[in-house]
């Protein structure tokens, strides 16, 4: 009777062997579905080129940069979703060490432009005709740079508000309440909201 | 030496049943594989059936019978399939996937196989020199430890997966506001 036991339990293992296998199987096809889509969660370093070590302010971002130890600059765009939901969330509640930079789309002014909203203006600039973007040969929004000592250092992709507060938090630019305030805004199974 | 001997023989069953349960999930890579080793045509469905169920076989044979010599045979001999089809790879003009463990390593056929062909061998000499032996009951047991282990490596990489999937569905947080229609009709159900 326990012999019986045990070989049907060993038979039940081998059904749940094959069953994960099977679910590992759709987990890694929704990956490749999310890769092919764009949808997913990881930055693509940017190269900046010659512009590597050099002051922000060359490039017609504001002066104040070049004196900062360390910042992030985000460039945000009306037109693209993840650019509204990452200002959505900065709305009201931008981090210190943040300057956020919008790709006006041709308007020369911020009336209209959505992604502005709640944004502190002392911190946003606009981007008229793309110029900043152009001559950092930015070609993608959202898109982040890191300033180190007043230098423009490294860039990458920002798929996620998540990523950006990562990129924050690496600079150690970001205040423990700040990030409290992100996290009850996120929603996530299991946590009250 | 004797628990080291046991111990070899249970890791061998797990890789020989993980592998045989592997190639029959995905009998088309494995299937593709022996096609670009040269199987004829004729003999693909069999050997694509039969050297999984050889594996599977062999490993719970181990289990169940330690002291046996033929499961060490069996073992030893399908250790030189591997490392023959190593080398088929190797002459291969195009890399041949591996479909070892199903779909899961990304690699080609070729050193791998042949590299492991003497461990095979090596992990046979302390079996053979401790001679490991059990009942039955307790090969039932060890047959179920080791499918239930197995399982367990299977749920650790599930585990990994569906946070990954979770991360990402969450960073992807919907910026698009309802239609005017639809907050209509949740005022009126009020």
């Amino acid at each position: 009777m326990i012999a019986f036991l045990l070989v049907a339990l060993a038979i039940l293992a081998v059904l749940l062997f094959l069953l994960l296998g099977a679910e590992i199987e759709m987990f890694r096809s929704l990956e490749q579905l999310r890769e092919y889509s764009g949808a997913i969660d990881r930055p693509t370093r940017i190269d900046l080129g010659d512009a590597v070590g050099e002051k922000p302010s060359h490039y017609g971002l504001p002066e104040a940069l070049d004196s900062t130890g360390s910042a992030v600059i985000v460039f945000l765009s009306d037109k693209c979703a993840t650019c509204r939901t990452i200002a959505g969330a900065l709305a009201g509640n931008m981090p210190p060490g943040l300057t956020v930079v919008v790709d006006s789309g041709g308007a020369d002014s911020t009336r209209g432009l959505v992604v502005t909203r709640g944004l502190d203006p002392a911190r946003t600039v606009i981007d008229l005709d793309r110029q900043i973007m152009s001559r950092l040969g930015l070609t993608v929004t959202p898109a982040g740079i890191v300033i180190e000592n007043g230098r423009l250092a490294r860039a990458a992709t920002v798929p996620s508000t998540r990523q950006l507060y990562t990129i924050l938090e690496s600079i150690q630019a970001i205040q423990v309440d700040d990030r409290q305030s992100y996290n009850e805004n996120l929603i996530e199974p299991g946590v009250k909201s | 030496m004797a628990p080291v001997g046991a111990s070899i023989l249970l890791i061998i069953a797990g890789v020989l049943i993980w592998a045989g349960l592997e190639k029959f999930r995905t009998q088309r890579e494995f299937t593709s594989t022996l096609s670009a080793l040269g199987v004829p045509a004729p003999l693909l469905r069999a050997l694509g059936i039969g050297l999984p169920s050889a594996e599977i076989l062999t490993g719970v044979s181990v289990v169940v019978g330690p002291s046996a010599a033929w499961p060490r045979i069996a073992v030893l001999s399908l250790a030189l399939c591997f490392g023959a089809a190593g080398v088929l790879g190797l002459r291969a003009e195009e890399p041949i996937k591996c479909s070892c463990f199903g779909n899961e390593a990304h690699r080609s056929l070729g050193w791998f196989q042949i590299g492991t062909l003497p461990l095979w061998f090596l992990a046979m000499v302390p079996v053979v020199v401790s001679r490991p032996h059990w009942q039955f009951l307790d090969s039932m047991r060890n047959l179920v430890g080791v499918t239930l282990t197995i399982s367990l490596i299977r749920a650790l990489s599930l585990t990994r997966l569906r946070r990954v999937a979770t991360s990402d569905r969450h960073a992807f947080k919907p910026s698009i506001e309802p239609m005017p229609i639809f907050a209509r009709v949740l005022e009126g159900g009020k």
